[in-house]
């Protein structure tokens, strides 16, 4: 009888393994037995002990981890993106000095760290966030990119096409281990409304480090809506177009293309005020509308066109439906909170949470509410800062949201 | 019928000798307290371990093979889950020794489903516990100074709010 190396490797790993004892802790099985535990419970599990801490804080554990129980996120606060700023003319309105550029309304200890830690003084104007990774900056050449796990601050090099007036987009492709690779999308709105079915952006790489333009096509003239961030679902790009329509790009393959749809028409569209995008928990994107009446939801179903059997359809050879998730009147949330009926003219859908499809943020008067949309209940969610101070009518107001990630450098 | 025909017999009648040697072929397991156990050989089929060492000696002998960290207890603990097909009922049954016991072999022979059942099983047993229960059902030795502690509690705030301390 013969024994072969892997054989015998075997046997030496099984017998350092029943050495120390604690065989459970090997990592492999541990692995096993901590990827089958919920996220309620799993990440206080890294004060065990060094090694579960390790485990647990793991780029390959936290890959399989997500991928088996979605990614969980934390509310940090809400950041204020004022527009009068963001995108000023030379002659425009200019920021009063006691107010910061970059106010966050912190929900809790962390966001009041950030807060103070002076790093949002030295980044521009808010833009957008993903993953934990804030874009912020100035138009139309000064941008940042904050990593709050590796806490980076990083300066995009300065954009080559100059656009007057535009909308961006962020596309965070991994974060783990505190590196992240994203890409910054700046696209260019036309503000006369020419007859136009292209459209000129301009895409940063964390990869390359460098900017490259690209012109993207329509098959009907179009232009993006100015001052927007674009919503990335899977790596797709959603921008708002004018006229009611939304523009769809998606990047991954290189391709060139932009996909219009038009929004869905409800009981509000009319005159409706507000609308906002983003994704539900089974990866699908949203859409929101509200006035002071009451707020409507959908969401986009795409399939691939029948007579198509690609296995990879671009965004352009998909069909689109809409499909109506929720419908709420506001009087449901006064009647809960009689107190806050009196700010009803001032009360709109603020946004959605992540990779979520039943909660949205609503803002009444200061007041910003978790709302949820399946029991049609809410809860005030407060905020450190002075709610009279936000120019709530100029600014859009963004919850900052944080992956749920261990970090085992805190514990070095 | 030909010569043809009579070739295309002999061929099938050795197949099926074939067939008959390896369903009586047996392995035989060595414990750790000496037992020696007479397997089928489609039982190990779920031992990749077993199984690759196999198909890596060709030998036409019954097998013996050494299984110097697994009682005899615990084997047969193995071979009552497998004929049971892993029946859930089955591993509720067993001892919380058993069950850590029965998942570092299931890891070790790699036998899939088994490592499944068993992890799930104190995946289950652990959630909702307090951390000294994790610690004293592992055996572990919290190896934290009680600084590093609170500095991790601090830190990953987020991660301790609505627990219920022990």
């Amino acid at each position: 009888m013969k024994f072969d190396i892997t054989w015998l490797t075997r046997m030496e790993r099984m017998k350092r393994i029943s050495v120390n004892g604690a065989a459970l802790n090997c990592d492999d099985i541990l692995h096993e037995i901590l990827l089958r535990i919920p996220p309620s419970t799993i990440y206080k599990l890294i004060i065990v002990s060094k090694i579960w801490l390790r485990v647990i804080c793991s780029p390959s554990f936290l890959q399989g981890y997500t991928r088996r129980w979605g990614q969980s996120f934390r509310l940090v606060g809400f950041f204020v993106c004022n527009f009068l700023y963001l995108g000023r003319p030379r002659d425009g309105y200019r920021r009063p000095r006691w107010e910061p550029a970059l106010p966050i309304l912190s929900t809790c200890r962390e966001g009041d760290d950030l807060k103070h830690s002076g790093i949002l003084k030295r980044c521009g104007y808010f833009i957008d966030s993903s993953n934990g990774i804030i874009l912020s900056g100035l138009h139309p050449k000064t941008y940042y990119v904050y990593n709050t796990f590796s806490k980076q601050k990083y300066q995009l090099p300065e954009p080559q096409q100059f656009y007057k007036v535009l909308c961006m987009a962020l596309i965070v492709e991994e974060c783990l281990d505190g590196e992240a690779s994203y890409k910054v999308i700046r696209a260019r709105c036309e503000c006369k409304l020419k007859e136009r079915n292209t459209v000129s952006i301009e895409t940063y790489s964390s990869k390359t480090g460098k900017w490259k333009q690209s012109t993207l096509m329509c098959s009907t003239s179009f232009a993006l809506r100015p001052r927007t961030a674009g919503m990335v679902v899977g790596g797709v790009v959603h921008w708002f177009a004018i006229w009611g329509k939304l523009a769809i790009y998606d990047p991954r393959l290189g391709d060139r293309y932009i996909a219009l749809i038009r929004l869905p028409i409800g009981v509000l569209t009319r005159e409706h005020e507000e609308s906002v995008l983003g994704e539900s928990s089974d990866g699908v994107l949203l859409y929101g509308q509200s006035n002071n009446i009451g707020v409507e939801i959908w969401m986009l179903e795409k399939e691939p066109e029948p007579n198509n059997s690609a296995i990879y359809c671009n965004c352009i050879r998909l069909k689109y439906k809409w499909v109506l998730r929720w419908r709420l009147n506001f009087k449901v949330l006064w009647k809960q909170m009689p107190s806050l009926s009196t700010h009803s003219k001032e009360t709109q859908l603020l946004s959605f949470l992540p990779r979520n499809s039943t909660s949205v943020f609503i803002r009444s008067g200061w007041n910003i509410l978790l709302c949820d949309l399946e029991t049609k209940t809410v809860e005030v969610v407060n905020y450190q800062g002075r709610g009279g101070s936000i120019s709530w009518e100029s600014s859009k107001i963004v919850p900052y949201f944080l992956p749920s990630w261990p970090n085992a450098s805190c514990a070095s | 019928m030909g010569e043809r025909g009579e070739e295309w017999e002999a061929v099938m009648l050795r197949k099926a000798e074939e067939e008959e040697s390896k369903a009586v072929k047996k392995v035989k397991l060595v414990t750790s307290d000496g037992v020696t156990m007479e397997v089928e050989i489609s039982t190990v089929k779920e031992m990749e371990t077993i199984q690759a060492f196999m198909n890596a000696t060709d030998t036409d002998n019954s097998i013996i093979f050494p299984l110097p960290k697994v009682s005899s207890h615990i084997l047969s603990r193995i071979m009552e889950l497998m004929s049971g097909e892993y029946d859930q009922e089955l591993v509720k049954r067993l001892s919380h020794e058993e069950l850590k016991e029965i998942c570092m072999v299931a890891n070790y022979l790699n036998m899939k489903t088994l490592l499944h059942l068993t992890a799930s099983a104190i995946a289950n047993l652990i959630q909702n516990k307090s951390v000294e229960f994790v610690r004293h059902f592992f055996n572990i030795i919290n190896d934290f100074t009680p600084e590093e502690e609170v500095q991790l509690r601090k830190t990953h705030e987020w991660a301790f709010e609505g627990v219920d301390e022990d």
